[in-house]
């Protein structure tokens, strides 16, 4: 019988926790932080200056090193992360027989793009005659990917909906395999600014490392963090027949908005419910059966406040005993990328049976009363782990993961 | 090589229309909005969109009452947004206050109405839209691949319709360093209503095919940059063009699949 699943049978990522899967999950698991003070630009006049930046990594053995050399650090992130997906789900020598899809989830791709280009000198913002191409595009033909790429952008939920568009063009046949996933450098003179002066931004900048304290009743706003990470997708079928152990499935994804205000998040959680509720019933998993909740919990006061109230009405009596985190309290908020990368901290936690921790909650609000795992990692079998993922413009997203037997 | 069952999938325009707008236009826009989302969207609020958001929503606005669609509840649609270089002008300004007034110089409203999703996320706030809004790629080619999105938000059957709006700049905006456009361009917007593919009397239809003959590839590629005017906008745009040639847009030719656009009967004729 034909088993219509969606495998993730590879990933590479780049964080500031490090740039292999494995290095991200033990120092997750660890409590390690990446967050420290920001370098590479004058922040004496930024409200926050402090983040969870990445060093790019020198050009991967695959790719030519005068093409890399050449390119704006968010096509570098993509295309490291692409060639370390492909390479781990054992598909990069094979590429070029297969018809490959990319969706990459880029909030602020041109704001971006023009920034880098403008650092290094260039005047493409003010040159119209330059048509420039999406950092997917870049991507999708330089490795010679034969599928359909795109970059898509619903702010923080971007990398949910990549997961989304993949899963859909695996099942209508469009792809033999697709990478899905997001990226973001967002660390960034013009956008620390911006965030920093919509005071969304935590201002302790002389601790980082205990800076980001989702669900804590001291939190202060967010901090930024930046990187990507890319998954390999494939049917089950195939993955069966090339002999490939899945990471773990995808097994639904939710997604609503909230049409309520461009930076507020809806008092009334409503949609966002409906959204985590969706994912679910895509799965085909009742509440009860989830095993972990990576929360978008960015660490200011009213999202997480407001993500603890869907919580509580999605899992009713069962809330107090599935254990939560927000992994963002380590990594930083990486904006586009965060979807991408929570998803691969459920990986971490499904893989490991082993639940990352939130850093820094000390003193958990009663206004988030749920069942946290607060300060050290938690042992425990995680079967089914879901991710929310919340963005500007009401943008409501879940992803929920499960083992392979 | 794995077992791949193409699936094709077809969805109904129902609505559509066009907006080709001026910077004095525009500015009028912004000062007095669509009677779609006036009620919601303020002249305050809209001081800040961006010139494509504008003229999106000009033109879903007309596609609107063109088409008898005034009283539909939007609640159960999703939205498709595909502009063309979004932010060019608000990042020269970015940059000319930063250079200026450091950090405190850059305004709060960038990242809500000058990103990807912008168009999308303020259209759904207009019009009370709780289906997924997605701004999609944004380069010279992102009709052609923006329009997959379409098909993975309505192919589960979860939602009702979707709006699908494109903009850009003809020609492509250019911006001096205060973030003026100094060019003489009009921004230029279609938008459709699309409903899945059954519905009854449809004003043209968007049709997914795979065709494994089509590869995306180099040469390809560079076929599809050498003629950007031929844009998803300029087909709906240009009656002429298109009843010569009734099948004008059929692209995807690097995607691996034939994406058919046709549009079947004129503006102003009810569904």
């Amino acid at each position: 019988m034909s088993d219509s699943s969606i495998w993730i049978t590879g990933l590479g990522l780049l964080t500031s926790l490090g740039n292999d899967f494995a290095e991200f999950s033990a120092n997750l698991l660890a409590g390690k932080n990446g967050i420290r003070p920001v370098t590479g630009f004058d922040v004496s006049d930024h409200p926050c200056r402090i983040g969870g930046q990445v060093e790019l990594p020198p050009c991967p053995a695959e790719f030519d090193p005068v093409l890399y050399d050449r390119m704006l650090p968010l096509e570098k992130t993509v295309i490291f992360c692409c060639i370390a997906a492909l390479r781990d789900a054992g598909l990069w020598s094979d590429r070029e027989k297969l018809r490959i899809g990319l969706v990459c989830g880029i909030g602020a791709e041109w704001l971006l793009h023009w920034d880098f280009d403008n650092q290094r000198g260039s005047r493409t913002p003010f040159d119209s005659s330059v048509f420039e191409r999406s950092a997917a595009d870049i991507a999708a033909d330089n490795l010679r990917l034969s599928g359909p790429a795109i970059t898509l952008g619903a702010a923080c939920a971007s990398g949910n909906h990549a997961f989304d568009h993949a899963s859909t063009w695996l099942k209508m046949g469009w792809v033999d395999v697709c990478l899905a996933g997001a990226a973001d450098i967002g660390i960034t003179p013009y956008s620390l600014a911006a965030f920093g002066n919509l005071r969304a931004l935590s201002r302790n900048n002389d601790a980082p490392a205990t800076a980001l304290r989702p669900f804590d009743r001291d939190r202060d706003g967010m901090v930024l963090g930046e990187g990507g990470c890319l998954f390999l997708l494939e049917r089950a079928d195939d993955a069966r027949r090339r002999a490939r152990d899945p990471i773990a499935e995808i097994a639904g994804v939710g997604t609503t908005s909230d049409a309520y205000h461009l930076v507020t998040p809806s008092p009334d959680p409503h949609h966002a419910i409906s959204a985590i509720r969706q994912g679910l019933a895509a799965a085909n998993i009742s509440p009860e059966e989830v095993d972990y909740v990576n929360a978008h919990a960015t660490g200011t006061p009213v999202g997480d406040a407001v993500e603890a109230k869907m919580l509580q009405a999605v899992f009713g009596p069962h809330c107090p005993r599935i254990p939560v985190s927000s992994t963002k309290s380590m990594t930083g908020h990486l904006l586009s990328a965060a979807a991408a990368v929570e998803a691969a901290a459920c990986l971490t936690a499904i893989k490991h049976s082993a639940i990352p921790p939130t850093m820094n909650l000390d003193h958990p609000d009663p206004e988030c009363d749920l069942c946290h795992v607060a300060n050290v990692p938690r042992e425990a079998r995680v079967r089914v782990a879901i991710s929310n993922s919340f963005g500007f413009g009401g943008h409501n997203t879940s992803l929920v993961l499960k083992a392979v037997a | 090589m794995p077992n791949r069952e193409i699936k094709p999938f077809e969805l109904a325009i129902v609505a559509r229309s066009t907006a080709r707008l001026t910077l004095a236009e525009l500015a009028s826009l912004r000062k007095q909005p669509p009677a779609s989302f006036a009620p919601k969207l303020s002249p305050l609020f809209l001081k800040h969109s961006d010139e494509q958001t504008l003229a999106a929503m000009a033109a879903l606005h007309q596609a609107r009452v063109d088409f008898g669609l005034d009283s539909v509840d939007f609640g159960p649609w999703a939205i498709v947004s595909i502009s063309r270089y979004m932010g060019r002008a608000a990042f020269a300004t970015l940059r000319d206050r930063y250079s200026v007034d450091g950090a405190w110089g850059v305004s709060v409203q960038v990242i809500p109405h000058r990103t990807m999703h912008s168009v999308s996320g303020t259209i759904s706030l207009g019009l009370g839209i709780h289906g997924p809004a997605i701004g999609v790629n944004g380069g010279i080619d992102a009709d052609n691949t923006g329009l997959l999105s379409l098909a993975c938000i309505m192919s589960r059957g979860a939602w009702q319709g979707v709006w699908l709006v494109c903009s850009h700049w003809s020609p492509e905006a250019t911006v001096d360093q205060k973030g003026n456009i100094v060019s003489d361009s009009v921004c230029l917007a279609a938008a459709l209503a699309l409903v899945p593919g059954d519905s009854p009397n449809p004003l043209g239809y968007i049709r997914f095919e795979a065709d494994d003959q089509l590869h995306r590839s180099a040469a390809t590629r560079q076929q599809a940059l050498a003629d950007p005017a031929v844009g998803l906008v300029e087909y709906i745009l240009d009656d002429e063009r298109r009843e010569a040639d009734p099948q004008l847009w059929r692209r995807s030719t690097q995607t691996g699949l034939r994406i058919e656009v046709g549009l079947t009967a004129a503006a102003g004729v009810s569904p």
